[in-house]
């Protein structure tokens, strides 16, 4: 196999790899290596840093964010849940690991606390009832203008006066300010990230400048529409069990040209 | 928050300080258009607000929400005045407020029709009222627009949820749906056989897996298949339609392409032995003493009879072979 050198010599990283990113699906010692075999020799050290660098958020790490998340929730509200209810902020459900779900789960908000629980679509269920606390859950904010326009069509279907909060896994602050500023959403955000998260930012210090340059050739090379992520991103979050599209092509793109190792996960399901 | 908002006397006009104002929540119009917005803005720095805005004052936080006029607040604050001229009403019921936010409300994209469609059914459910004319009355938007909302309102939660999703790239058109929506109609009343083996839920999913694998990518070909479908009423068999449409349902990787063209091809014969029909029924009517007189016709009658002898032998031997 090509490259079997650099695999053999590197073996203890990549498995370091594998553990770190076991709970992404089908992940696997062959697509990492095959990822890594879209660089060219001399940079394939550059693309295990890469992957050294991902902010994975694992299950494990999302539930820590969900609990987070409540607790903020709980210490506005004096702990009054009385009518306190979540709703998937338009993220499709994939492969049953809904963010609400694993909310409910890290949270003890299973069972009998499952009406808390709406979809979108049955928010209106709710619109002439007052006095309610409605908290959208989200797991990723890049530059927030997704948000600004998902609100644009929901917001009419909000019920009247009710208190209304984004609970984010994990967002960039001009994301947040975006939103706090545009919107009647208040952010309960559990990670918050900032210009030293972008990939290419002179901010960053993981990367030198050659680094950089050297990755956003590789970006450009994917054939990607968005070659630094949405909104120019650049960044290199990914969660169990999806990619945002903020984050870099190199690791969210499948295509032709490139062997993807963190697929966005498209499907209507 | 300054004085007068902290208490203003509904029923009067006031003059409400710009900053003290917020837009309705509930008025989806985030977006406006630049153009007129500067000729409103042209016009307020000539000679002021001459319509008050109308506002009414939230229990909740004191806040005073804009019901009417969020065109002339942003220009007022992009002029920089201080102060709007506004008409107080009572915070309006939840009901009060969505249908008179629909008066206003202009949708700006396709995909925001599935919101005001939830939006209608509070109505519909909050006042009993569901015909097209009334809904359209109420709420100004036009019966068509009633109509496609309804259409969507008739499919299950989980694929109004798909017409709602934050990513428009994850986001299923409204207009799937409502193309849809005809082609399951037709189907449950005409196609017996095929209703049987797959329910509209079935249908449903099935499209959907196929336009997300990229098997077909225009919604609106579902007009092919409902054409034909209605061509059932002119003689198309109706086995051939269910059998051809059963193996389209059943078969994921059978994109809609094929299933048109093969839609197509049973319509070209079914349009060709109408063709014949009426040309046998028109030979029977014909008077045997007119042809006898015109040489032309007659020539014509013998070429159409070589035609068809020379098809029934190139048929009958290739039935044979």
């Amino acid at each position: 196999m090509p490259g079997g050198d650099f695999f053999r010599d590197h073996s203890n990283e990549i498995n370091t790899l594998l553990t770190k990113f076991q709970s992404f699906p089908d992940i696997s010692k062959t697509k990492i290596e095959l990822w890594i075999e879209n660089f060219s020799d001399q940079d394939r050290e550059l693309a295990l840093k890469v992957l050294d660098k991902v902010d994975y958020f694992s299950t494990a790490r999302i539930f820590t964010a969900c609990r987070d998340i409540f607790t903020q929730l709980k210490t506005l509200k004096n702990n009054d849940l009385s009518k306190v209810y979540f709703c998937n902020f338009g993220n499709p459900a994939n492969s049953g690991q809904h963010l609400s779900s694993m909310f409910a789960a890290a949270n003890g908000l299973t069972g009998s606390n499952s009406w808390r629980f709406k979809q979108v679509s049955e928010l209106n269920d709710l619109s002439l009832e007052r006095g309610i606390t409605l908290v959208f859950l989200d797991d990723f904010v890049g530059t927030g203008n997704q948000v600004l326009d998902y609100w644009g069509g929901i917001a009419s279907i909000v019920p009247q006066d009710a208190d209304v909060y984004l609970g984010i896994v994990c967002a960039f602050e001009e994301g947040i300010q975006n939103i706090q500023e545009n919107t009647e959403m208040k952010v309960l955000c559990h990670e918050r990230l900032n210009d030293s998260n972008k990939l290419f930012s002179p901010s960053n210090p993981n990367f030198t400048q050659s680094e950089k340059d050297i990755l956003i050739n590789y970006c450009n090379s994917t054939g990607s529409r968005i070659p630094q992520g949405y909104g120019n991103c650049q960044a290199i979050v990914v969660l169990s069990y999806r990619t945002p599209n903020n984050t870099v092509s190199i690791l969210s793109v499948q295509n032709e040209n490139w062997n993807g190792i963190f697929p966005r996960h498209h499907n209507y399901s | 928050m300054p004085e007068e908002s902290e208490n203003v006397k509904v029923g009067n006009l006031m003059h409400i300080n710009v900053l003290d104002i917020i837009p309705n929540p509930q008025n989806p119009r985030l977006l406006f258009d630049e153009q007129p917005l500067q000729a409103l803005e042209k016009s307020i720095r000539e000679v002021g607000i001459l319509n008050p805005l109308l506002v009414y004052q939230r229990k909740k936080d004191n806040k005073i929400v804009i019901l009417d006029g969020e065109r002339r607040w942003i220009c007022a604050k992009k002029i920089g005045l201080d102060k709007v001229p506004a008409n107080i009403i009572e915070e309006p019921s939840p009901l009060e407020n969505i249908i008179r936010m629909f008066n206003i409300h202009k949708i700006r994209e396709d995909w925001e029709l599935m919101p005001t469609a939830l939006k209608l059914e509070v109505i519909i459910r909050e006042t009993g009222r569901s015909s097209d004319s009334e809904l359209a009355q109420m709420t100004n938007l036009p019966i068509s627009t009633v109509k496609r909302c309804k259409i969507l309102l008739s499919f299950p939660k989980k694929y109004q949820e798909l017409m709602l999703r934050k990513d428009p790239k994850d986001r299923i058109k409204t207009d799937f749906f409502i193309e849809l929506h005809q082609v399951l109609n037709l189907v449950e009343k005409n196609l017996k056989n095929v209703d049987k083996k797959f329910p509209r839920d079935k249908i449903t999913d099935i499209f959907l897996l196929k336009y997300s694998l990229g098997k077909f990518t225009n919604v609106v070909h579902f007009r092919k298949i409902a054409d034909m479908i209605r061509a059932i009423k002119r003689d198309l068999p109706i086995g051939e339609v269910e059998k051809k449409l059963i193996g389209f349902l059943s078969k994921d990787d059978l994109t809609f392409n094929e299933m048109v063209s093969i839609g197509e091809e049973i319509s070209e014969k079914t349009s060709l032995k109408r063709t014949f029909d009426k040309l046998s029924d028109k030979l029977e009517q014909i008077e045997v003493g007119s042809i006898k007189e015109n040489t032309q016709l007659f020539n014509s009658l013998l070429n159409l009879k070589r035609i068809i002898d020379k098809k029934i032998r190139e048929i009958t031997e290739k039935k044979g072979g």
